[in-house]
């Protein structure tokens, strides 16, 4: 058995014992070279196992403690089906806050934005409004006025006149009266025109209702006085 | 302490009936954790890690001879075997399987270390055995005790200039004593190359610490 041989088998052999290699501990018996390279290998080999155990540092056990509790509470929440439904719930619900997130701030801003040009802009803002049909705020509390809405052709041809008209709830004269100092074609023409007159009745809390009117009458125009 | 001879390992070398016996009731013990871990056992996961967090320490820094990165490999390997123990499937001990996974944590470390931090200069660089407190030995003379921890330091740095290869064998075999098929199985090669591996770092520690303990000449030469 030549030196390299026996070299290589030595690295065995150590840990093993010489005996059970044939041949090896005759070779070192004759090899003052093989036997300090045994010899130091031995040395050596003794020198590792005798390397002092490193303990682990206070923090790094602390950690570990940490780290298998998380993993147990880990473990435990996904244990069985409910829990795991649970927690998978749990993540998903987290995902998509998460997933909403980056939305939110651009929605909120651009919703203000929105509130306060609306804020700014409506008292600008002019609507037409239709208010002769409309129902008087005060008609609801009281009586509101008759008023007419069209008048025959003809005019008159004779001095200032008032005309007290009574009319029913829905707009026809029942009743009117004319002064006595009114000669008689001015009072037919007085009587035809309130009788081709259309008026509408006075209204209270939005219905009709009967009331009385004075119309004015004048050579050129008519005024109403309610 | 004789030991009844049982069978052959695959070297061909008798096997005592107590290390079977022993290892037997180690596999047993390692089913029975494993079992709680997967149940779920509070009091598993810190049996775990009485039982592995000094060797897994020591086994990291040896490889990688800096705490805070063994303290990092650690940390990954512990979190590994808590969330993987389901899928451990007994085809060799547990030991094996924590070591194994050791092993590859610091590989990773150590190409971390190659491609990110090899160019960062520490601030603290003054050696662990300041840092630490070390209890006195009143059997031991402080010439021992230093002489000791030299010899130590000796080691460890040789151990950390050799091929990171070889340096996993070496530390596997001599350091925290592994049978070659547990070193196979750890590092997933062959026994032969568990061998083979195993006598060229030898050697190489051999040379290293044989360079370093040459004495220096007293003076040289110079030219004039």
């Amino acid at each position: 058995m030549n030196c390299d041989k026996v070299r290589n088998t030595l690295s065995i052999a150590l840990g093993r014992g010489l005996e059970a290699f044939d041949g090896i501990s005759e070779h070192l018996a004759q090899c003052r070279e093989c036997a300090d390279y045994a010899e130091e290998m031995s040395v050596m080999r003794g020198d590792l196992r005798n390397l002092p155990m490193r303990t682990p540092p206070v923090r790094l056990i602390t950690q570990l403690q940490v780290l298998a509790s998380r993993e147990h509470m880990r473990r435990i929440s996904r244990g069985t089906l409910p829990a795991l439904m649970q927690f998978w719930i749990g993540e998903l619900h987290l995902f998509f806050d998460n997933l909403m997130r980056p939305f939110a701030v651009p929605f909120a801003g651009g919703l203000l934005s929105a509130l306060f040009l609306f804020t700014m802009l409506a008292p600008g803002l002019k609507y037409p409004q239709q208010t002769r049909n409309d129902v008087l705020l005060s008609g609801i509390f009281g009586q509101s006025q008759a008023t007419f809405s069209a008048l025959p052709p003809w005019a008159f041809s004779e001095d200032h006149v008032v005309v007290l008209v009574a009319l029913d709830k829905d707009g026809s004269v029942i009743d009117y009266s004319i002064p006595n100092s009114v000669d008689a074609k001015m009072r037919n023409d007085i009587a035809n025109t309130i009788l081709f007159t259309k008026f509408q009745p006075a209204t209270e809390f939005g219905m009709p209702i009967a009331g009385k009117v004075f119309v004015s009458f004048r050579r050129d125009k008519i005024v109403v006085k309610g | 302490m004789a030991s009844t001879v049982l069978g052959l390992n695959s070297d061909g070398v008798p096997v005592g009936a107590s290390r079977l016996r022993t290892e037997s009731a180690a596999c047993r013990e390692d089913d029975e954790l494993v079992r709680r871990l997967r149940a779920g056992e509070e009091a598993a996961y810190e049996d775990l890690l009485l039982r592995f967090q000094q060797p897994v320490y020591n086994l990291a820094f040896r490889l990688l001879n800096d705490p805070g990165d063994a303290s990092d490999v650690v940390q990954e390997v512990f979190l590994k075997v808590f969330r993987n123990v389901g899928h451990f499937r007994r085809q060799s001990s547990l030991k094996t399987w924590i070591y194994r996974i050791t092993v590859n944590e610091a590989h990773n470390q150590r190409r971390w270390f190659f491609r990110h931090r090899s160019r960062e200069i520490g601030l603290d660089d003054e050696p662990e055995h300041i840092r630490t407190r070390n209890v006195p030995d009143s059997e031991r003379s402080p010439f021992d005790c230093t002489f000791d921890r030299e010899k130590h330091e000796l080691i460890e740095n040789a151990l950390a200039r050799i091929n990171p290869l070889f340096r996993e064998v070496v530390v596997l075999r001599d350091v925290e004593d592994l049978s070659y098929e547990e070193i196979a199985e750890v590092l997933q090669i062959s026994l032969g190359t568990v061998k083979s591996r195993i006598l060229r770092g030898r050697e190489a520690l051999r040379q290293e610490l044989t360079a370093r303990l040459e004495p220096e000449p007293a003076w040289r030469w110079a030219p004039e």
